[in-house]
Formats: structure tokens, sequence, C-alpha cells
């Protein structure tokens, strides 16, 4: 007679539950008739069990019932969750597609504005230097229509004065001086009246004026709408738009839960 | 409505149809929270977060003892519970009342065995099993209150503790061997049906 081992013991156990297979039992049931020791194992065992069993049993001290409110315990999703959830995804492509249409649009602009104009175009300019580029686009209404009316002094000094090799046209805008020209191009005052045979100190508005580079300040661009800007302002709604909608969605479950 | 078109509303969110759940099994919860944790506030928040839960999870039942899958989920919140418990352990470091008065005895210095007072105590027979199922390791303590306070199989307590088959027997025996042992200190509380013959009085 040896003291049980721990395999016994587990035997023994789930004997006492009628969990160990059919053979098994039939020899454990064996065993146990030639082995006092084991015999009192499975009374232990099974006198625990009972003692468990025997434990009253509490009621539970309030009722665990659940309510809409609870943490983690959302109401009944409304529709516009749906879109809500994506809500960001959305924001960030629109974002990124902003994004490179404002890096897009400057440079399809400078694409237009340096591309050889259209060859109907020398009537009107044809005696501002025809092969000269235009570098702006405020040059193509200036093209269509006659300079002359525009810039009386001009026409005067224009045909009889030779432009040197490489010069551009340059129409003058408001805020131009000839300092401020010289300046941006490279040239002094009196280099740019020789050229030009223009020697007023005053310049007057859409006169073509030839320059030896086009100035760094070109002529104002069209104003384009900032992209980025716009959307700024689409985030600032959405943003605003997605809390109103949260707050209306914690309403209605707080106006379901009261009903 | 019998359980299981109550179960099939409650998944599609039915809460009413979930708290007649509850209802019904909050008792067989509480008492296994009760005996795996040993504390009743503790028990009561298990079984509170256990429910919870599993109104979340429902989607996740997939038919068979609703009871188990139930007590599958409070297993799981008592651990946390447990765990939670060990993470911020509530004793105030300062010896001092609220009032600032020098505590006498303050709780870190009481001798967590046994004093007179808690013997008196356990000297119902429900007390002493407590103590001893408390002196467990808790693995132990889950699987011997999942099968024998509430009847779970072995496979269904191998699936709510997440170990295998054979495991579960080991621990459940080792775990009422240790339990008769230490329910021998308390050998003239038990009723007379459970005492063996052949055992000596102390």
């Amino acid at each position: 007679m040896k003291n049980p081992t721990q395999k016994d013991v587990e035997q023994l156990s789930a004997l006492l539950d009628g969990t160990l297979p059919l053979a098994k039992s039939t020899r454990l049931q064996e065993r146990l008739q030639a082995d006092p020791a084991l015999v009192s194992v499975y009374q232990q065992l099974s006198q625990t069990k009972n003692l468990l069993r025997a434990l009253p049993a509490r009621r539970a001290p309030r009722n665990f019932t659940l309510r809409r409110g609870m943490q983690g315990l959302q109401a009944p999703v409304p529709p516009a969750a749906l879109f809500l959830q994506w809500s960001s995804a959305l924001a960030t492509l629109l974002f990124v597609f902003a994004l490179a249409l404002n890096t897009a649009l400057p440079w399809w602009d400078t694409r237009l504005a340096y591309s050889p104009l259209p060859t109907g175009r020398g009537g009107g300019m044809s005696d501002a230097a025809p092969q000269a580029e235009s570098f702006t686009l405020q040059e193509l209404p200036a093209a269509e229509a006659p300079v002359p009316d525009l810039a009386a002094p001009n026409p005067k000094a224009a045909p009889t004065c030779p432009i040197p090799e490489g010069w551009q046209a340059y129409t003058i805008q408001p805020g131009d001086t000839l300092i401020g020209l010289a300046q941006q191009a490279g040239a002094t005052v009196p280099g740019l009246q020789e050229a030009n045979c223009w020697y007023e100190e005053n310049l007057y508005i859409d006169q073509v004026f030839y320059l030896p580079s086009a100035p760094l300040r070109s002529a104002p661009q069209p104003p384009i709408p900032s992209a980025a800007l716009y959307t700024l302002l689409g985030l600032g709604a959405g943003l605003g738009a997605g809390a109103y909608l949260m707050r209306w969605r914690k309403n209605r479950a707080l106006w379901r839960e009261e009903r | 409505m019998d359980e299981t078109a109550l179960i099939a509303s409650a998944q599609k969110g039915d809460l009413d149809a979930f708290n007649r759940l509850v209802l019904a099994y909050q008792d067989s919860l509480y008492n296994a929270a009760l005996r795996i944790l040993g504390e009743e506030d503790q028990a009561a928040d298990a079984t509170q977060n256990a429910f919870l839960s599993a109104f979340r999870g429902l989607s996740r039942y997939r038919g068979g003892s609703f009871k188990a899958w139930l007590l599958r989920t409070l297993t799981n919140a008592c651990y946390d519970e447990l765990r939670r418990q060990k993470r911020r352990p509530t004793t105030p470091l300062l010896p001092e009342t609220e009032e600032d008065e020098e505590q006498e005895s303050p709780r870190w210095l009481a001798d967590t065995s046994m004093n007179p007072e808690e013997k008196m105590e356990a000297a119902e027979l429900e007390h002493a099993i407590q103590h001893c199922l408390n002196a467990l390791p808790v693995e132990f303590r889950a699987v011997v209150v999942l099968t024998d306070l509430q009847g779970l199989d072995y496979a269904e307590v191998a699936a709510a503790i997440r170990s295998p088959l054979g495991t579960i027997k080991s621990r459940l025996a080792r775990a009422r061997l240790r339990l008769r042992e230490c329910l021998q200190d308390f050998w003239e509380l038990l009723p007379a049906a459970f005492r063996l013959k052949s055992e000596a009085r102390p």
C-alpha cells in the first residue's frame, strides 16, 4: 500500500464527477476495493465537493440590469454615424486633393503665361515688336486692344527706336517706376531710357516698355482662390458639423431614454 | 418568451430583453464572483462589469449553455478586478485619519492571518469555506467555484478560463484536496454528515 499519486487523485476526482472513461473507471474501482488509502482520498474529495455544494447561495445585493448611458453602452446608431465615421478620412482626402491643386495651379498658370501666343495677335501690337514674347496673362487683353489708344505717347517713340536684341516687352502696371524697373531688371535708368528712346521721367499705365529681362515682380496674377484656405474652411465647417451631429445624437439618445 | 428568443432579441440590441436575462442569472453570477473574489463589493463590481461586457460581446455568443458563456465573461471580469486591485492598492500611506489624528492600528500593520475576531466570524461554516477558498491561488479557486458551485462540466470550465482540459482536471483535484486540508482546521464546524468516520478529533 503506497500513498496515492497526483495522477491517482486526479482520476479519483474525475470519477467523482463521473467523467472518467469506463475502462479507467472499472480499473480504479477495483483498486479502491483493495486500497484503503485511495478510499480515504476519494472520501475527502467527495466531502469537499458536498461541502461546497452546501454553501448557501447568496442573493444578489441589487439588480444588475443595464441602462443606456452606462459606460460603453451607446444609443442605437443614427444613419449620420455612417458618414461621420468616415468623415476624417474624407477630410484627409479632400485636404490632399486641395494641396495637390494648390501646387499644380501656379505651375499650370506659368505654363500658360509663357506659351507662345496665338498668331492672330499681331495686329494691334505690330509696332511693339511682334516677336517679343509676352510673359503675363494680363497682356492678352492688351494685345487685343489697340495700344496707341491706351498709351498715347508710346507710338511716337517705339517705331523709330531700335530695341536691343533679346529685350522683352513689358506692360507698365500701376506703381511701376523707372528706378524700380531698372533695379528689378538689373539695368540703369539712363540705359532703359536710351533703349526705349523714352526720356520722360513718368511712365504710363499700359505703356509697352522694353526691359533686358523680365522684372522679378511680374504683373499681378489673377487672384486664384487659395485651395489651402478653402480646405481649412472646409475642415472647420466639417468639424463643426460633426460636433453638432454628435451632440444631436447624444440628445436624441437621452430623449429616448427618458421616454 | 424563452431564453433563446430573449438572447436573439438582445443580440439585436434590445436592452429590455437582455435585462430579463440579467435578472435570471444575476444571483448565479454574483455568487460565483463572491466565491472567487471573497469580497462583496468587488463581487458586485465584477458582476456588473461582466453583464456589461456580456451585452457588448453578445454577438460572439454562438449557442450552447448561456450560463456557461456568462460565467466565462464573469471569470474574466473577476481576473480584471483582481488585477485592478493589485494595481491600485487603496491603503493610505500615512497612519493618520482624516482629522489628522494618528491612527492606532493602521490597516497595513495588521496581521493578515486570522485574529481572534475573525476566527469568531469564521465560526460559521460559510466563512470557514470562504476563508479556505481565499487561501487557494485564484486559478484553482476559479476552477473549483465553476465546477462544484456552479455545476459546469469540465469542457465548459476549460472554455471559461481558457485552459486545456487536463489542466482543469489536475487543478480541480488539487484544489479539492487543499480545501479539504484547510477545512480540517474547522473540524468542529463541519456537519456530522461531512466528517469522515476514520477521522479523529484533532
